[in-house]
């Protein structure tokens, strides 16, 4: 019996194909340490911390469309159902505007026997019941409209007649959280008044608790504004400084700072979605993106830089999330943009 | 095969991008947060306006106008809101008016503030990016009395930072120093040599002083100071000008002679140290309480009047000046022959018990104060000791003698200034409100009369028919969302008035007979 080597057909085929794999191998190595490094500098979860990010967490929103136009729009809300958008406007009627999820509008709501100097809607929330609880400057009180903007009631402090509230959030549970910035200046027999500080209010208008006080440190307040509540209770406040975050108790627990180019430096809005924080750093032109999960938040990532154009910002003022759409108060464009995540 | 050649091709152009990415991110340095001044050597206040690497604008900042970038805070977030008009804690109205609104100053006539009394602006000082009528302002333009003679103050742009210095200044309201009132005019230092002797002008021998203050402990600062595009240093060895504290012996030390040696002090100098001015609400008596955390200062009295001149310099000159100044604006026999520059006293016809009171010039015979003034002007500009030059009470080629009939005669006769307001309480803006809003804690001390007596700075609400004569900024605005008046001649052009019309006139000089009550003009 005679064996007949035989040659293979193809002399070069498996060691093309151990190169292939080891070529393969090598840039799967590659891939993993370019993410890697990548998760380092953007300060993506490590190993360890919870996996609140989603899958999409790492993709970079993207520009969707602008859903309608405001006059200078400073608040944005919008409902459970994501079938209702709330903008409380900074120019024109000062109104607050009522869209559909297609940016058809829907009304203007405004406090009965008001008019546009009279009044300055600024920041807005919507609870579970559907309810919209717009934080009105001027006339120191809470509006409260149904969904298609009726106005309902207002909510007022019992005990401050001069009550000066700007910004509004509400949990899941319906507890309303109002941000009040006031200064009155000492007067020769009396000292000056200064209430930084964030309310609790029930729906019936009691407050439950009342926390913050002013100040330029890390635990204070200065000048709060907007405001947004987490899953896990925690209340953010953006103020001029940053982005404080408290326990629902009024416990100061950390803060978004200041650090360069990741960094909040005015924050203008901060919503609450998908596990994630949504700032817009107004003076910078752009939205930041926390991980929402850690007790040190670490940016995600960031979108928009300054312009007139599709997914450009001039001042971005209020966010709000609803799913996996981005609503943002485009303040300066006098528009309401919308992205995806 | 081709499948592995595939993937391996796709891994690795993943991970090119990954490492790409990697380094495309990586963050670049900068400051943030934090609002003005009182800024440390690890300030991170920087990054909420500027912009070391990314910045769009002039100055490092990250922003296309001053206007929307200030009111992204002073739009309704913090207290002071100058699109409104108000200070939203308090509802009082803001010193200055609004951009947009502002309060009706007719409602405060009678001494209660009434909520919610605000309307859309009639005039504003239209700053570059201002919406009016919808439209963005250029900001650009000429302020009335500057470019009829002499150095003009324009054409040029109007923002925010033309009369505020955002970095913090030694004045009230963050209004800018005297050495750099002139952003509007950059390094023009005859022009701010001849404010800076206007303000001189205006001290008195008797305290309190008006219109001046210089604290050469901040002339460090500014020190060496260059006028005229010489280096000069401030001597130190001289204290006080125009005096710190009323009442103090220096207060009104003669300027010094021009020194033989270098470095030595030339008065233009003057101005790069700290004139402090406020508004004319508080051109007297703002004391610096220490319950707002700042260091207190004693009284400080200020030149809001010649701060407005920086601009409008044709308003500074002296009433009747025609009359007093030859050609050259050199002072006329019967000039100097005046006892005081605005002799007498007089008093305002009783209106309403707000009005009540006497109005005293501030400049009560004060010859030495004249003296040392004209002292001072033999050294005007920078000529040297000795050589005579145009007298700079009135900028030159202001005032001409035979100029009755031309443009350069636009400040011929004015209102006096300078007055002390004694007796019941000034009938003119704020005095019904009782406290200084700037937080001094201090009952009311307006006493002195300026610009800021009559008009805002920022806008005004008030009604304005028939027409006013309208240009340079203080272009009419329309209500938000109206079509834009022309840029000359709308009715409605309050010209930054006070109160409607000429309710500023007669709330003071109230003619007709017994003393009745001015009926605020219905909106």
């Amino acid at each position: 019996m005679t064996y007949i080597e035989q040659q293979p057909p193809y002399p070069d085929r498996d060691r093309r194909r151990r190169l292939a794999l080891l070529g393969a191998l090598f840039a799967l190595f590659l891939a993993a340490l370019g993410v890697f490094m990548l998760m380092i500098r953007q300060g993506a979860p490590r190993v360890g911390l919870p996996d609140v990010l989603g899958a999409s967490s790492k993709v970079k929103p993207t520009f969707e469309r602008t859903l309608a136009a405001a006059g200078r729009p400073w608040g944005v809300a919008v409902s459970p159902d994501g079938k209702r958008l709330y903008v409380s406007e900074g120019a024109g009627a000062y109104a607050v505007k009522v869209f559909d999820r297609d940016g058809s509008s829907i009304a203007d709501a405004t406090p009965p026997n008001t008019n546009e100097y009279g009044r300055l809607p600024m920041g807005l929330a919507v609870a579970p019941s559907g309810l919209v609880y717009v934080a009105d400057r001027k006339l120191r009180q809470v509006d409260i409209y149904d969904a298609d903007g009726a106005f309902k009631d207002v909510l007022r402090h019992a005990g401050v007649d001069d009550w000066a509230p700007i910004g509004v959030a509400v949990d899941s549970s319906g507890l309303i959280y109002v941000s009040e910035a006031y200064e009155l200046p000492a007067a020769q027999d009396k000292p000056g008044v200064e209430r930084h500080r964030i309310y609790e209010m029930q729906p019936d208008g009691s407050i439950v608790r009342t926390f913050g006080e002013k100040g330029g440190t890390e635990n204070t307040l200065m000048y709060p504004n907007q405001l947004a509540v987490d899953g896990q209770s925690r209340v953010w406040v953006a103020d001029t400084t940053g982005v404080k975050v408290f326990q629902q108790d009024g416990t100061y627990l950390f803060r978004l700072r200041g650090e360069g180019d990741d960094g909040v430096t005015l924050p203008g809005g901060v919503a609450y979605g998908d596990g994630k924080i949504f700032v817009s750093d107004v003076t910078n032109h752009r939205v930041l993106v926390f991980d929402a999960g850690a007790d040190a938040p670490k940016l995600v990532t960031q979108f928009g830089d300054l312009g007139f154009g599709k997914g450009q910002f001039r001042y971005p003022a209020g966010i709000a999330v609803s799913g996996s759409r981005i609503y943002i108060a485009n303040r300066e464009n006098g528009r309401i943009d919308t992205w995806t995540h | 095969m081709k499948r592995f050649k595939l993937l391996g091709m796709v891994i690795a152009t993943v991970a090119l991008i990954a490492i790409g990415l990697t380094a495309w991110a990586t963050p670049t340095a900068s400051a943030n947060g934090g609002p003005h001044g009182n800024f440390t050597l690890t300030t991170s206040g920087c990054g909420g306006c500027h912009r070391a690497h990314t910045a769009v604008s002039p100055y490092l900042i990250k922003a296309e106008n001053e206007y929307e970038l200030c009111t992204s805070c002073h739009g309704g977030v913090v207290s002071t809101d100058v699109v409104h008009g108000q200070y939203l804690s308090t509802g009082a109205p803001l010193n200055g008016g609004g951009f947009e609104m502002a309060v009706r100053m007719s409602d405060f006539i009678a001494g209660t503030p009434v909520a919610g009394a605000v309307g859309p602006v009639t005039s504003s000082h239209t700053v570059a990016d201002l919406p009016v009528g919808g439209v963005p302002a250029s900001g650009s333009g000429s302020p009335w009395g500057s470019t009829t003679s002499g150095v003009a103050t324009g054409p040029g742009t109007l923002e925010c930072t033309s009369c505020h210095n955002p970095h913090g200044s030694t004045n009230y309201r963050i209004l800018r120093d005297a050495s750099t009132t002139a952003k509007w005019i950059p390094e023009n230092a005859d022009l701010l040599n001849w404010v800076s002797y206007q303000v001189l002008a205006t001290t008195d021998d008797n305290p309190p002083v008006y219109g001046f203050n210089l604290d050469t402990s901040n002339c460090p600062a500014y020190a060496p100071a260059v006028i005229g595009g010489t280096a000069v240093a401030v001597n130190t060895a001289v204290s006080s000008y125009g005096g710190g504290t009323p009442g103090v012996a220096d207060v009104n030390t003669p300027i010094p002679a021009i020194g033989a040696g270098t470095p030595t002090v030339r008065a233009g100098a003057y101005i790069r140290c700290k004139a402090r001015y406020t508004s004319g609400v508080f051109a007297y008596a703002a004391t610096t309480p220490a319950a707002r955390g700042a260091t207190a200062v004693p009284n400080v009295l200020k030149g809001m009047n010649a701060f407005c001149a920086t601009c409008h310099k044709s308003y500074l000159t002296i009433t009747n000046s025609a009359q007093y100044f030859n050609s050259q604006n050199t002072p006329t026999a019967e000039f100097l022959a005046l006892p005081t520059r605005v002799p007498g006293t007089f008093t305002v016809p009783q209106l309403t018990a707000v009005a009540q009171g006497t109005f005293v010039p501030t400049l009560t015979p004060a010859p030495s104060s004249l003296q040392a003034y004209q002292t001072a002007i033999a050294q005007w500009p920078t000529a040297g000791p000795g050589t005579p030059q145009p007298y700079p009470y009135i900028y030159p080629g202001t005032q001409q003698l035979d100029a009755s009939k031309s443009l350069d005669n636009i400040a011929r006769y004015r209102h006096a200034v300078d007055r002390t307001h004694t007796g019941g309480k000034q009938p003119l803006r704020f005095a019904a409100l009782g406290n200084d809003p700037n937080g001094g804690g201090q009952p009311l001390a307006y006493a002195a009369f300026g610009c800021l007596s009559c008009h805002f700075a920022h806008g005004s609400a008030a009604a304005a028919t028939p027409a006013a004569l309208t240009g340079g900024f203080a272009v009419a605005t329309p209500t938000p969302g109206g079509t834009p008046f022309a840029a000359d001649g709308p009715a409605g052009d309050s010209s930054l008035l006070f109160y409607s019309n000429r309710g500023v006139c007669i709330t003071c000089h109230q003619t007709l007979g017994a003393p009745k009550t001015v009926t605020p003009t219905a909106y």
